[in-house]
Order: structure tokens, then sequence, then C-alpha cells
């Protein structure tokens, strides 16, 4: 609040009334001679009055939106409507928008057909029949896991898989995913054996 | 007027033309034999797993020092650098059915020499000129894409997902439907049904005849339509990119070119010159595969993966256990 040295100001409540009223004025910051002059006019109406206190005292009421019409047109136009969607494309291509903003169209990267892994694919897939028949396609499946080379099987047959791989070790360092995991081989093992038809054993 | 390889090997490393050839030797080309390739810093491409790649050219330049000392000799070939003509016939014996032996141009890759063809070989039709089923073809190839496929997708099941363990509301008495759990697949957020459950794998495997016929019927397509160029060997004189680069523009030779080699030992200079070019790439026999053949135009085989094909190829056509082989389920390998 800036300091205004015309007015003798004995009340606090005073202070802060004046306070506010140069807010509302549009006055904080700036102009210190329009201050003046205002403020020496709301001093005027006080002194008149016998004290801001008595009931027959009615402060001077005005609602102004704007001071200046200058900050209503810099804060937009008036929101109409509000929440109505106005659906302007209705066919053709559409943007894909979500909560009034368009999703940007990401950049298309295409693949390099050519990097090594792509180029090379399939090499050695054949090197039973073409090389010395000592090795088997599966023994050189570097890319897939080691202990599901060569394996198909069903959640149920993979997780017996992975327990008889990983079974001890998960024991001893992953202990909780070793009891989910059991609880998930119990829960399959019922489920297959108890609740689904396999449609097996008529060929046994 | 073919001579057998092993006559052909018995008698001199230099090929006498027979009477009646309207070829004729060019000289020089004996010296040639000796001091230009065999001594060569080789590069061993191979790790312990023998699998070769032409590509891994930052070990090159490392290991071509390193070896400097050490010179690893490139096994000569069976075809080594001779007078023209030269007509090779692996075939020893003369089926009763005669289907005529294909031909094909025997090339080098080394520009200086002109004309390029330096002779002539017998291809064997059963290998060369089977009759190209696309259906195998394509069997083949979508079964070497999904083999090694390995699907890491997992969605939560009822227990897995957090929270959930108590009944929201009393069976009965509030209005409400009634549920168990919070995190059924019913209500938002809870789990998936029969979503996928990690490590799904598509593994099957095509029987030996099924991919033995692919590849015969891959070969066979690829040399109907002039993709397949036979060259003595792989070696350039430079070890320049452009050069080879240029090579195959002038030839003709498809955007991408396949070199398979009888070795995984593959000498300095093609190894470094196609180590930058990506669809320029180096295989050795036993990694040829349906799939490369049908993703690079053209493929260039030298004489020697020539002879290790059509061995290996004929072998397990012919093989005496074939009927044990078709019908043999695949075992998985016990660990």
């Amino acid at each position: 609040v800036p300091c205004i040295c015309n007015i003798h100001i004995t009340d606090i409540k005073m202070v802060s009334v004046l306070g506010s009223l140069t807010k509302v004025f549009g006055l904080v910051g700036n102009n210190l001679f329009s201050t003046s002059t205002v403020v020496r006019s709301i001093s005027q109406c006080m002194t008149q009055n016998t004290s801001w206190k008595s009931q027959t005292w009615t402060p001077l009421v005005t609602t102004v939106r704007y001071r200046y019409y200058a900050d209503k047109i810099a804060k937009g136009p008036l929101l109409r409507n509000y929440g109505y969607e106005d659906k302007l494309h209705t066919k053709g291509l559409l943007p894909h928008m979500k909560s009034d903003r368009r999703l940007p169209i990401p950049i298309y990267r295409p693949k390099n057909n050519w990097a090594t892994k792509r180029a090379l694919f399939g090499q050695n897939d054949y090197i039973d029949i073409l090389g010395n028949g000592t090795l088997h396609p599966t023994q050189v499946c570097y890319s897939v896991p080691y202990w599901l080379r060569g394996f198909k099987g069903n959640e149920f047959q993979m997780l017996l898989r992975k327990r008889k791989f990983f079974g001890k070790h998960m024991r001893l360092y992953r202990p909780s995913k070793y009891r989910d995991m059991n609880l998930r081989i119990r829960w399959l093992y019922r489920y297959l054996n108890r609740k689904t038809r396999d449609y097996f054993w008529k060929k046994a | 007027m073919s001579t057998s390889v092993t006559d052909f090997m018995k008698t001199s490393p230099v090929y006498e033309p027979t009477e009646g050839s309207t070829h004729t030797i060019q000289e020089g080309k004996e010296e040639d034999n000796t001091s230009f390739c065999k001594q060569l810093s080789c590069v061993c491409l191979c790790c312990s797993h023998l699998i070769c790649t032409g590509s891994y050219g930052v070990l090159i330049e490392l290991l071509v020092q390193v070896l400097h000392a050490a010179v690893m000799f490139y096994p000569a070939p069976a075809v080594s650098r001779l007078a023209a003509p030269l007509i090779l016939d692996t075939r020893t014996e003369r089926k009763r059915n005669i289907v005529d032996d294909r031909e094909a141009w025997i090339e080098t890759l080394d520009s200086d020499v002109s004309p390029s063809q330096i002779g002539l070989i017998k291809l064997h039709p059963d290998v060369f000129a089977a009759y190209p089923r696309l259906d195998i073809i394509h069997q083949n190839a979508v079964w070497q894409q999904k083999y090694r496929r390995v699907n890491y997708a997992q969605t939560k099941v009822l227990h897995e997902v957090r929270g959930g363990g108590r009944k929201p509301w009393p069976q009965k008495g509030s209005g409400r439907a009634r549920h168990g759990s919070i995190r059924s697949p019913l209500w938002i957020g809870g789990c998936k049904s029969h979503g996928p459950r990690a490590y799904t794998t598509e593994f099957y495997m095509l029987s030996l005849m099924d991919r033995v016929h692919g590849l015969l019927s891959t070969l066979s397509a690829k040399f109907a339509q002039d993709d397949i160029k036979i060259v003595e060997d792989l070696e350039i004189p430079s070890d320049e990119a452009p050069y080879i680069e240029k090579l195959c523009e002038e030839r003709h030779w498809g955007p991408a070119v396949l070199f398979v080699d009888d070795t995984d030992i593959m000498p300095r200079n093609i190894s470094i010159a196609t180590n930058t070019i990506f669809h320029y790439n180096i295989m050795p026999v036993y990694g040829l595969n349906v799939h490369s053949m049908l993703k690079h135009d053209t493929l260039v085989l030298t004489v020697a993966a020539v002879q290790r094909i059509e061995e290996r190829l004929l072998f397990h056509l012919n093989r005496p256990d074939r009927h044990i082989v078709t019908s043999s389920r695949f075992k998985r390998p016990a660990i």
C-alpha cells in the first residue's frame, strides 16, 4: 500500500479500508497524484459524517468489474454456453481431439530395414541341413531366452518349466515372486484339470 | 567336353583346354594366382557359436593389426585364378532320367579382368531346376519369422492387481449389483480375464524335407530369374566401399546383394568394403536361408559354395533314412 501523507490516520481499520478502496479503483503502484485526489475526497466524505462506526453512515458502493476497458478486452470475449462442444467437423478425415486440443500427429520414423539384425534375419535357420548336421536351429536361437528355446506350451506348462529352471534361485533370492508363481501354478492346475475340458483323454 | 573335378584337381592346377576349344589361354594369369590373393591377413569373424556375419567392421581394423604377424592363410578353393576356359561339372554319374544340367557363368569380382566371365559351371537340376513351389517357400518364410518369436506381453490377473481383497459392499440389502472385489474384470481398473500371459512362444518345427524343399524351390526360382551369380571367390583388389558399389551397379546386380562362401572366414577386402554398406551382406553356406534369399535381390555364390550346397541338398534328398527323418517328431533338446 503506498504511503499516503495527506491523510491523518488514526485508526488501523481505516487504513485497511482505504487500502482496499484504492485497489478497487485500480490505483495500486502507479498514479500517486490521482491517488491523493481520490483519497482526499473520501476523507472529506468521512470527515463530514460523525464516525464510520455509526449506523447512519453508509459507504459509497459502486460495482465496477473493470476499471479500464482495455483490461476487459485483454481478458477476452465472454464465455457463453459453457460445456457445449460445437462439432464443426462431422465428415471426412477428422482430427484426433482430446479435451478440445488436437493430438499431435506423430512424426513418421521409418524402420531401417537394413539394420544388421534385419538384414541377417533368419541366418542359421537351416544349419542342420546346410551345416554338418551336429547343430539344430534351436541350439542357435540366441535371441530367445535359453529356457524357452525349442519350447511351446500354455501358461501352466511354461510356469512349470520356469520353476524347473529357476526354482532354486527364486526360492533364495525372489521369495515373493516364487510364492506367487507357485500360487499361480496351483490355481492353473485346478482350473485346467477341474474346470475345463482338454479333449485329450479320448486319445489316451 | 567336360572334366570332372577330381580329374581336374589331380592333373594340374592350370586347366589345359582340350582340342576343339574355341577359347584361348590368357597369359599372365598364373602370376596373379600366387601373389595376389592368398597371403592375406584374414579376419576371423566367427564367434564361438559358429555364427558369422560380415558386418563386425569395428573388430576388423583391430584384428588386422593384431593378426599381421600371424597371417592366416585363406584356404585355396578348388577353383583358383586360372586361365579360361573353365568348365566344371560336379556330377560324376549320369542319371537315367535326362534332365538337362543347368549352366551358369563363373565370374570374377575383380573389375580389372575383362570380360568378367572366366568359366562355365554346370549345376545340378535337382537343386537349381526344381519346380518352385510357392506354397512351400511361403511356409518356410513364415516359419522362420514365427519359430523364434517370444511374446513378452502380460496382463494382470485378479490376485495380481493391487487391492481388491475386500468385498466392496454386503451381498444383499444395498440395492446395488453384487460384487466380490473391486478388481474383477467387470470393473474399471480391474484385471483382464483372458489376456496375454508372459513368455508365449510360437515355436514349431517344419519337417526336414519341408525345409529342404523350401531351399530347393527358392534356389530354383532365383536361378530361373537370373538372380544367382556364380563367382570363383570373394577376392577383390581394394577394400573400399565404392569399388564394390560400382561393380554391382555396372553389372546390374540388384539393390541388395548376398555374398555366400563356403567358409566363415571371409577375405579381408570384401569384409571391410561391405561393412559400411548394409544391403551388401556376406554369409557362410550354413547361414543360407529362405528369408535372406528373398530379402536380397541378387545371390552371389562362390563355386565352393555351390558345390557345398549341391552336396548337402542332394544328400538330404537321397538319404537312406529319409523316411525316418520325415516321420519323427521334433524332440526338444533335453536340459
